[in-house]
């Protein structure tokens, strides 16, 4: 069965990023004194994820790069190698170099083969710089725990080298691919291995694998990896132990299975029996002649030719060997262990198999003992097997964004029509059945309920964007010499995915800013009283309907002489009477650097412009504080999504339109004395001791408007990036959440204007653009003054 | 797009394509544009005004979710009699990758076209500047001018589309 891979290879993609992410994370967050071993795993489990998907996705230089990486975190977690900062700093090398192959292979940038190698030799000599501690220190396998025959025979053999019988068969992938071959080299470095058979070369290796290896390490030591390259659960490891009674009838019966071999599903089936059986049969033997434990067995001769032969058993007390002989004739058992569970658990699976096949023998009996039969293998196995499960599957599912957008259009549809159609209803008054109107409310309600959730679905923490500043501060600090502790708050604040995409780079610059610029070398800082630790602090949360989030450090501060003495060394026009925002303000300016030279991480000039104009194209606004010496604290708002707005719709003769409510400060209706005009063009408005530029908006956008007396209207004071002003419209019509459409998808951009909504009745409602708006009043202020 | 950019000229087996047209007067004449571009045919229905839009930009409506820039061709050809009754007729188009309303006295029905029924224009100072004309073409005793709808809805002086140096 040949499936087109590549169309797989996105979501290997983004879940490899999302586990090198999240190793990332983890091992940032990694105390190297005295790692928790929770952690350690799970960092283990990311690269070994990322391994086996590259692997089976047949990206083999990924899978060689992750499988050095992952053998030393093996050792580190199986406490065979104590951890080490610097392994930490290798480890996180060896994430990025694993981040640029993938990006390599999405066909982003090339990834640099002396690179990988040195990274991939860093990690070796890393490995090898301390002699691995001896197996026994190892934790026993658990395979191996129950059955008291594998840890006499070790002793009694006094050796530590055990035998491992390894079948399985490979998946198609791994066998066609690097899979198989890097699981045989892998296996002879652990010990001496010898091949039994193997499948035909021609069919690419695809089909059945026996080999032995002799080896100190523990079966959970490769184990895993010989999962990784089967299919699912064709793999079976068992420790062959001639001391243990009956291994050699057990391999007996699977060289004997006729025509088995090219069926994948069966070795499926039959290396978990004998995974089970063999380690139970040499515990049941081993164990006191528990009449319990062959009473679990009991159950499975219970296939029709075999039910004559079940019987005896149970009664005479018998060896195991009664067991192996049912076993070998009903392949028709096979299906149903097999669809019933993958392999694991099966001892629990058995007394189904035969209630359903035969329903002639009495199974009910013996159930009760096999939980007390075997506690210890199974329960440890299906844990870590769900654990794993949880932390690949999480609950989220991935969706395509237009999907999404596609989705909250229709949704805004809905909600236009229902309100079409209450509209309607209402007009006919006492003639619309009352039915019609309830259900029409129902309706409602439950439009705007979907609506909110629909809008929810693009939400996402901010701590998509918050996860990756600890690497960078860590990164950067080190490479110039501060020190710098990273405190982050608000990290669940949710913000429009859109946002959260357009928002990081922004925020990478502020704090790399912060860093640079902002906090001081150690000695400065002692020098100033401060500790030596330097804070950033990075914080989010909601205010009005704004996302808010602030990079703070308590670092130098901005120095305002310098910056002015750089802007008038620039050209600019500046004054000592500027307040101190508009100072801060000019290191947005394009070009504009204060930093004394030139470093790898900033003072080219180049940045704060691209910070501003980007948060300025999402709709926000960046806001600087700062005091010599205590520190800086920027301030970037956002609207919370693109999608949305809070407005305030005002009508403008028989138009209307939509002020984003945030810009907003007030409203009121103004005495004639209150505004007054300057060189009788432009006219101002004197608002608490403030005269605010009057922008008429009937006039901006020659309409006919209902009220030319200023009285009879509103004025709508409004704040657009501190530029204050009053806009005169007729009156103001209510507040709505809208739905932003995009004007210039089919028409042109217009002045003064930002987008389009369409409101309840159908009809579509221009949203202003408020700093448009009162650029034009600072404008015609200009022209009358 | 095809058979207009084959003008009334050449031979051959693209002379026998058929192209479907749809015909709609302004004034006193009657035009036809490829079928292929209209989206739908709707009823008009008062805009919303664009503020500082040329007179025969009338507005921006919805349509299903999209707002869409409706243009009075009339106005722009400067045929006179402009009125807005239940029976003006829109034509949204789908042109260039938008979608444009078109306001148009009225529509006449489809017609089937070949290449060499489409006869070169001559230079006539009609609506239409001569180079959004594809040709003209004759069925019965009506002339047709056969535009290039989409060279005209996307050329500058439509002030449809922001250009390159704004």
């Amino acid at each position: 069965m040949a499936i087109d891979m590549s169309q797989f290879y996105q979501v290997f993609f983004e879940e490899s990023a999302e586990h090198l992410a999240a190793m990332e994370a983890l091992l940032l967050d990694l105390d190297v004194e005295n790692p928790d071993p929770e952690q350690l795993n799970a960092i283990f489990r990311a690269a070994h994820s990322i391994k086996g998907s590259a692997g089976t996705f047949g990206f083999g230089d990924l899978a060689d790069a992750t499988h050095i990486l992952e053998n030393l975190l093996d050792r580190i977690r199986k406490h065979e190698l104590g951890l080490r900062a610097d392994m930490v700093d290798a480890f996180l090398e060896a994430g990025d170099l694993l981040r640029s192959m993938l990006e390599a292979h999405q066909g982003r940038g090339t990834v640099d083969a002396q690179q990988v190698e040195a990274v991939s030799a860093r990690l070796r000599q890393l490995s090898a710089d301390q002699p691995p501690v001896e197996a026994p220190a190892t934790p026993e396998p658990p395979v191996a725990t129950p059955s008291a025959g594998s840890k006499a025979s070790a002793e009694a053999g006094g050796a530590v080298k055990r035998v491992f019988d390894i079948q399985f068969v490979p998946t198609e992938f791994s066998a066609k691919g690097d899979g198989v071959t890097l699981l045989l080299d892998e296996l002879r470095t652990i010990g001496a291995l010898e091949i039994i058979s193997q499948p035909d070369v021609d069919a690419h290796n695809v089909g059945f694998w026996q080999c032995r290896l002799i080896t100190a390490a523990a079966l959970e030591d490769f184990s895993d990896q010989v999962d990784f390259v089967a299919d699912n659960g064709a793999w079976r490891v068992s420790e062959d132990k001639s001391v243990a009674v009956n291994g050699a009838v057990a391999f007996g019966f699977f060289e004997d299975s006729p025509g088995v071999p090219d069926e994948d599903r069966g070795y499926g089936f039959f290396s978990a029996v004998d995974d089970r059986s063999v380690t139970d049969i040499a515990a049941a033997i081993d164990k006191t002649e528990d009449d319990d434990g062959y009473g679990f067995f009991e159950p499975l001769p219970s296939v029709p030719q075999a039910a004559l032969a079940a019987e005896p058993l149970v009664e005479d007390d018998q060896e195991a060997y009664g067991f192996f002989a049912p076993l070998t004739p009903p392949p028709a058992v096979v299906p149903v262990v097999e669809v019933a569970e993958e392999g694991d658990g099966f001892g629990f699976f058995v007394p189904i198999a035969p209630s359903e096949k035969a329903g002639t023998v009495q199974v009910s009996v013996q159930p009760p003992p096999v939980p007390a039969e075997k506690p210890a293998p199974a329960p440890a196995r299906t844990a870590r097997r769900a654990s794993q499960a949880v932390a690949a599957g999480d609950s989220s599912i991935r969706v395509s964004i237009e999907k999404v957008d596609q989705l909250i259009n229709l949704v805004g549809e809905l909600v236009i029509t229902q309100a079409m159609l209450l509209q309607t209803t209402m007009r006919m008054e006492d003639q619309a059945p009352e039915r019609l109107i309830n259900g029409l409310t129902q309706l409602e309600r439950n439009t705007r309920d979907l609506q909110e959730s629909v809008m929810s679905i693009r939400m996402m923490p901010i701590s998509f964007v918050f996860s990756r500043f600890p690497r960078v501060v860590r990164d950067l600090s080190a490479k110039l010499g501060k020190q710098v502790e990273l405190k982050t708050s608000g990290e669940t604040t949710e913000l429009d995915k859109g946002l959260i995409e357009r928002i990081a780079d922004p925020l990478t610059h502020l704090i790399r800013n912060s860093l640079d610029h902002g906090i001081e070398l150690p000695e400065l800082r002692v020098a100033a009283g401060k500790s030596p630790v330097g804070t950033i602090t990075l914080k989010a949360y909601h205010q009005g309907g704004n996302i808010v989030i602030e990079v703070g450090d308590d670092g130098a501060g901005l120095p305002r002489n310098k910056i002015l003495a750089k802007a008038r060394e620039r050209g600019l026009p500046v004054s000592e009477q500027m307040t101190d925002a508009e100072v801060f303000n000019l290191i947005f300016e394009a070009g504009f650097s204060t930093a004394e030279q030139v470093t790898d991480v900033s003072g080219r000039g180049v940045g704060m412009d691209v910070v501003r104009r980007n948060i300025q194209a999402m709709g926000g606004r960046v806001e600087i504080e700062s005091m010599l010496g205590v520190g800086t604290r920027m301030t970037v708002r956002l609207p919370l999504t693109l999608a949305i707005l809070d407005g305030m719709s005002v009508a403008v003769g028989d138009q209307t339109y939509i002020l984003p409510l945030s810009y907003i400060i007030e409203s009121l209706q103004p005495q004639a004395s209150d505004i007054k005009t300057l060189s009788n063009q432009a006219r101002v408005i004197q608002v608490r001791g403030e005269y605010l530029p009057v922008v008429v908006l009937h006039e901006v956008f020659n309409l006919k408007s209902a009220w030319t007396d200023f009285t009879q209207g509103i004025m709508v004071v409004i704040d657009a990036d501190g530029a204050k002003a009053a806009l005169f419209v007729d009156a103001l019509v209510g507040q709505h959440q809208v739905v932003i459409k995009s004007l210039e998808a089919n028409y042109r951009r217009v002045v003064g204007v930002s987008g389009a909504t369409i409101m309840g009745d159908g009809h579509v409602a221009l949203i202003l653009d408020v700093s448009a708006i009162a650029g034009m009043a600072k404008s015609n202020m200009q022209k009358a003054g | 797009m095809e058979a207009m950019t084959h003008g009334g000229a050449g031979a051959g087996e693209a002379d026998l394509t058929v192209s479907e047209f749809l015909t709609f007067t302004l004034g006193s004449e009657e035009y036809a544009i490829d079928i292929l571009k209209v989206q739908e045919i709707r009823g008009y229905e008062p805009p919303t005004l664009i503020a500082n839009a040329p007179p025969f930009i009338k507005g921006v409506i919805n349509l299903r979710g999209i707002i869409v820039p409706i243009v009075d061709l009339r106005i722009k050809f400067k045929l006179g009699k402009i009125e807005y009754t239940p029976f003006t007729v829109v034509v949204i188009l789908n042109v260039a990758g938008r979608v444009i309303g078109v306001v148009v006295d009225s529509v006449s029905d489809v017609i089937s076209l070949t290449p060499p029924q489409i006869r070169p224009a001559p230079d006539f100072s009609g609506s239409f500047d001569t180079k959004y004309i594809v040709g003209l073409a004759s069925q019965d005793s009506r002339m047709m001018i056969v535009t290039d709808i989409e060279r005209l809805m996307s050329s500058a002086d439509m002030e449809l589309i922001d250009s390159a140096t704004e």
